[in-house]
């Protein structure tokens, strides 16, 4: 009796020293076993059960593991702590994009992980690595990062149910591809450099640093920001089928970069190291640089329409997914309509053109302050921008208190739900506005809007004070 | 301190053992034939047990042989295997024998009329 593959394939889940020590034996009381039960291979009752403690041997015992789970839980909490939770525009481009929200804390963690492997490999026996070696440190790590990746999507399409459109865009998930190789081979490159207790926490903090440098760095610093890399697919939205040519270059430059440094860890001499180095550097360059190529990149904040959307009337026009159209296209454009033409009676510039709305399970306060929030930001910034709406009102910040007030000013006019409208600006959830916020009357005391005409007072003074974001 | 109350599978293997040295699938076989079919230890759970039970010091090799290209191993009960499967034994026969009382049945002797 010869020993089949799946018994094979069980055994080298155990870590090799359990191997070493009773493999052997374990395969001759396997085989006992078939053999009293007259069959030609182990059952496979007795095959799962040796897997899965093969399986879990190995991985308490593995560091790789433990961080594992961690960045599969950290892909799956950040997104939760968005603005609406898991909540999202029912179509694929948003949804891929957000899964990628948890990147910024998941990435330093995958390449520590690789820094840990291969500075612990490197202590065992000297440079160079085998290149397969270098492959079987980033593999861990990087099923680790797509399992959370795909957890994310999913607990978006938990929520928000399924995307209402097939229509898919792939940009922002090469772009996060991108970064992940990058990520790994910065902790490859390190974990062959210095030991592994020293380059595990380098990696952490070098690529911690890189993924949340702010935004409000001067242009050219913020291109070089990963935090930037990870914003703009956040902000992608699209309908093409195929990667713009961006995405195409930056995948390309990525994957050059890390085969260069593979090649260098595994032919570690100074010329390769020198040559590793500046290739890689350059291909960073050139990838996040191609924003600025003239059309390597979409036009911001023009949000395409695709072909699948139902759209009707002239002033408003709405558009809505053909889902919405069949759950909720009366209440929503009937809803959309009045707050239009209430709009319209202030005398401000109010577009005839509706924005899409994408959550079919939005109230008419909902669609209420959400139009509003639109509305306003014509004047200012848009107040989907900020992080956390109720935090601010603890600044001094006259200007985002003054686009809260308006904002809320509005769509109270426009006759949405105060406490609804509330709720929604600072992120809370069914059980009313988020904690460390003012309450419902404490608020309207604050914004001085307490009856329809203070609130229309709030909003002509808003629009007459003019465009504020800077 | 006490030790803690063995579950069914060590008792088997122990009670086992007691007869003298065996390898991995004699104390299987013997598993299910002390429980009358009813315990089938599979070979993920024996070699567990059989590792905690020597890191527990009951246990401990007793030679190894090479039988039609099969590698067979031996374990055999240590003194403090013995003292353990004895004092696990009389606590089950205390009970067994509470047990009987409570229901006024002959001790081991649990017959249906």
């Amino acid at each position: 009796m010869t020993l089949d593959w799946s018994t094979r394939g069980a055994l080298r889940l155990y870590p090799q020293r359990w191997r070493n020590e009773f493999e052997q034996e374990v395969i001759g009381t396997l085989l006992d076993v078939a053999e009293a039960e007259k069959r030609n291979r182990p059952p496979l009752r007795e095959l799962f059960p040796l897997a899965l403690r093969g399986a879990w041997m190995r991985a308490r015992s593995s560091v790789v593991f433990w961080v594992g789970l961690a960045i599969i839980a950290v892909m799956v909490w950040v997104p939760g702590q968005s603005f609406d939770g898991f909540l999202s525009e029912r179509y694929w481009p948003v949804m891929l994009s957000r899964a990628g929200m948890g990147l910024m804390l998941a990435l330093p963690l995958a390449g520590a992980s690789v820094a840990w492997q291969t500075g612990r490999r490197r202590a065992k026996r000297p440079l160079p690595h085998r290149m397969r070696e270098l492959l079987g440190d980033a593999t861990g790590p990087a099923a680790f990062v797509a399992i959370g990746y795909l957890a994310a999507v999913g607990a978006q399409i938990a929520a928000s149910g399924w995307p209402v459109t097939t229509t898919t865009d792939l940009r922002s998930t090469l772009v996060y591809f991108c970064m992940l190789l990058a990520a790994l081979a910065v902790g490859g490159l390190v974990g062959t450099i210095v030991r592994a207790v020293v380059a595990a926490p380098i990696t952490w903090i070098a690529l911690s640093l890189w993924y949340l440098l702010p935004l409000s760095f001067e242009e050219e610093v913020g291109n070089l920001s990963g935090s930037w890399l990870l914003i703009r697919p956040l902000e992608t939205l699209g309908d093409a089928l195929a990667p713009t040519p961006f995405a195409v270059v930056s995948l390309t430059a990525a994957v050059l970069a890390v085969l260069a440094v593979a090649l260098t860890i595994v032919k570690v001499t100074r010329g390769w190291l020198w040559f590793g180095a500046i290739f890689a550097l350059v291909a960073v360059a050139v990838s996040v640089n191609a924003r600025s190529v003239t059309g390597w990149w979409p036009d911001d904040g023009v949000a395409n329409r695709t072909d699948e959307l139902v759209c009707a009337g002239d002033a408003p026009r709405i558009c809505l997914w053909p889902e919405q159209e069949a759950a909720s296209g009366e209440l929503v454009r009937s809803t959309l309509s009045d707050a239009y033409e209430k709009a319209l009676t202030l005398g401000i510039p109010v577009p005839s053109d509706i924005g899409i709305y994408y959550r079919l399970s939005a109230s008419p306060d909902q669609l209420i302050a959400n139009y509003s929030e639109t509305l306003i930001g014509q004047f200012g910034c848009d107040l989907s921008d900020h992080p956390d709406l109720g935090f601010m009102l603890e600044s001094s910040d006259d200007r985002i208190r003054a686009e809260l007030s308006a904002g809320f000013a509005l769509a109270f006019y426009l006759g949405a739900d105060p406490s609804t409208v509330w709720t929604i600006q600072t992120g809370g959830d069914a059980s009313g506005p988020a904690e460390n916020t003012l309450g419902l009357d404490e608020m309207k005391d604050y914004f001085n809007v307490h009856d329809e005409t203070e609130a229309k007072a709030a909003v002509l003074a808003w629009a007459e004070r003019g465009p504020t974001c800077e | 301190m006490a030790r803690p109350q063995m579950q069914e599978p060590t008792v088997l293997i122990l009670a086992a053992l007691a007869e003298g040295r065996k390898h991995g699938y004699a104390l299987i076989s013997d598993a299910a034939e002390m429980s009358d079919g009813r315990v089938r230890l599979k070979v993920s759970t024996l070699y567990a047990a059989l590792e905690r039970l020597a890191r527990e010091g009951l246990v401990e090799r007793a030679g190894e042989e090479v039988t039609d290209g099969r590698l067979r191993r031996f374990y055999e009960l240590t003194g403090v295997g013995r003292a353990a499967l004895q004092a696990e034994v009389s606590r089950m026969e205390a009970l067994a024998r509470q047990a009987s009382a409570r229901l006024a049945l002959r001790p081991l002797t649990l017959g249906i009329a």
